[in-house]
């Protein structure tokens, strides 16, 4: 697979894992108090979505609008397909999810560039990932 | 690179969509059948002496309450109330003497090791089940520390349920933000 492409293999593929867990708690744990799709959900899959895209030696050079196009992509078709979301609610989603996955990815390589530039720790990945969690935070409960 | 590389994730995409909503498809049944049997549970925990319920229409004007379920010894009344970081859905057993006899949240996204704690604080929740004809944060009921917003709003979720049951007319006004 090329370097490229990791990340948009990647993203549908987090989103999906994320979707389908879901559908199995919905399934077979009724009482389960899942978190909603807001602005958290999608961070927390970005985040996943980079932090393995980095271990795994992606990262390149990016495109930037095919980074908002498979943002919007995948937080559109994914949720919808498992009937989670639809109609207005499914636009404001996938458009949120294709403008925070783009600004988190800018945030996220940039973070992570200043790191391979010098030496650090392999945990650095990760802990950038956990360090924008935290940061963003502060999105908690914004209605999207 | 070719080009048309750029499109294969897109293919992927639909191909992920493809097998979830299979899935989805396949467990509707399953999900259904669950979710049903854990309500009948919840709702006899609930409403002890009761194993039979049905929905009953609530037409008031308390914008709290969006179902009622009447079993042989009462109702568990189920709420919907604006918490700190959303709405808080709450299932309150009441019995005909206008007894709390159950409390459970069903869904609540309160902040972590604040208002998420109402879910599970044994001595909160325990004082939702005192029996007084009114419950009232910092007169009969003590706040979850922090979580002040979250606290009125279960308070507020079982006043409704007890008013539902037994007749009273509560204040609407209780329906606002943060009580």
């Amino acid at each position: 697979m090329k370097k490229e492409l990791t990340l948009y293999f990647l993203l549908p593929l987090v989103t999906a894992a994320a979707c389908f867990m879901e559908l199995l708690l919905d399934a077979f744990a009724p009482a389960a108090i899942l978190p909603h799709r807001d602005l958290m959900w999608i961070v927390v899959v970005t985040l996943i979505t980079l932090v393995l895209e980095r271990y795994l030696g992606g990262g390149a050079k990016r495109c930037w609008p095919l980074v908002a196009a498979y943002g919007l992509l995948s937080f559109s078709l994914l949720p919808w397909a498992c009937g989670f979301l639809w109609g207005w609610a499914l636009l404001r989603f996938a458009l949120t999810g294709g403008v925070a996955f783009t600004v988190l990815t800018a945030l996220y390589t940039i973070l992570t560039d200043r790191l391979s530039a010098t030496k650090a720790t392999p945990l650095a990945p990760a802990l950038a990932g956990f360090l924008l969690f935290l940061a963003l935070q502060g999105t908690m409960g914004m209605v999207i | 690179m070719k080009k048309w590389a750029f499109f294969l994730p897109a293919a992927a995409t639909l191909l992920l969509a493809a097998a979830l909503y299979a899935s989805a498809v396949a467990l509707l049944p399953v999900s259904e059948q669950n979710r049903l049997a854990d309500l009948n549970e919840t709702l006899t925990t609930l409403l002890p002496g009761s194993s039979q319920f049905s929905v009953e229409p609530y037409s008031g004007e308390d914008g709290t309450i969006v179902a009622a379920y009447r079993g042989e010894t009462g109702y568990v009344v189920e709420t919907v109330t604006a918490g700190y970081a959303g709405d808080i859905t709450l299932l309150v057993g009441v019995d005909d003497g206008g007894t709390v006899t159950g409390v459970v949240v069903r869904d609540l996204q309160e902040t972590f090791g604040l208002g998420r704690r109402a879910m599970v604080d044994v001595p909160f929740l325990t004082q939702l089940l005192f029996d007084y004809d009114t419950l009232t944060v910092g007169e009969n009921v003590d706040a979850l520390t922090g979580a002040t917003v979250t606290s009125k709003a279960l308070v507020r979720a079982v006043n409704a349920a007890k008013a539902f049951v037994t007749g009273a007319d509560i204040s609407s006004g209780a329906t606002t933000w943060g009580g």
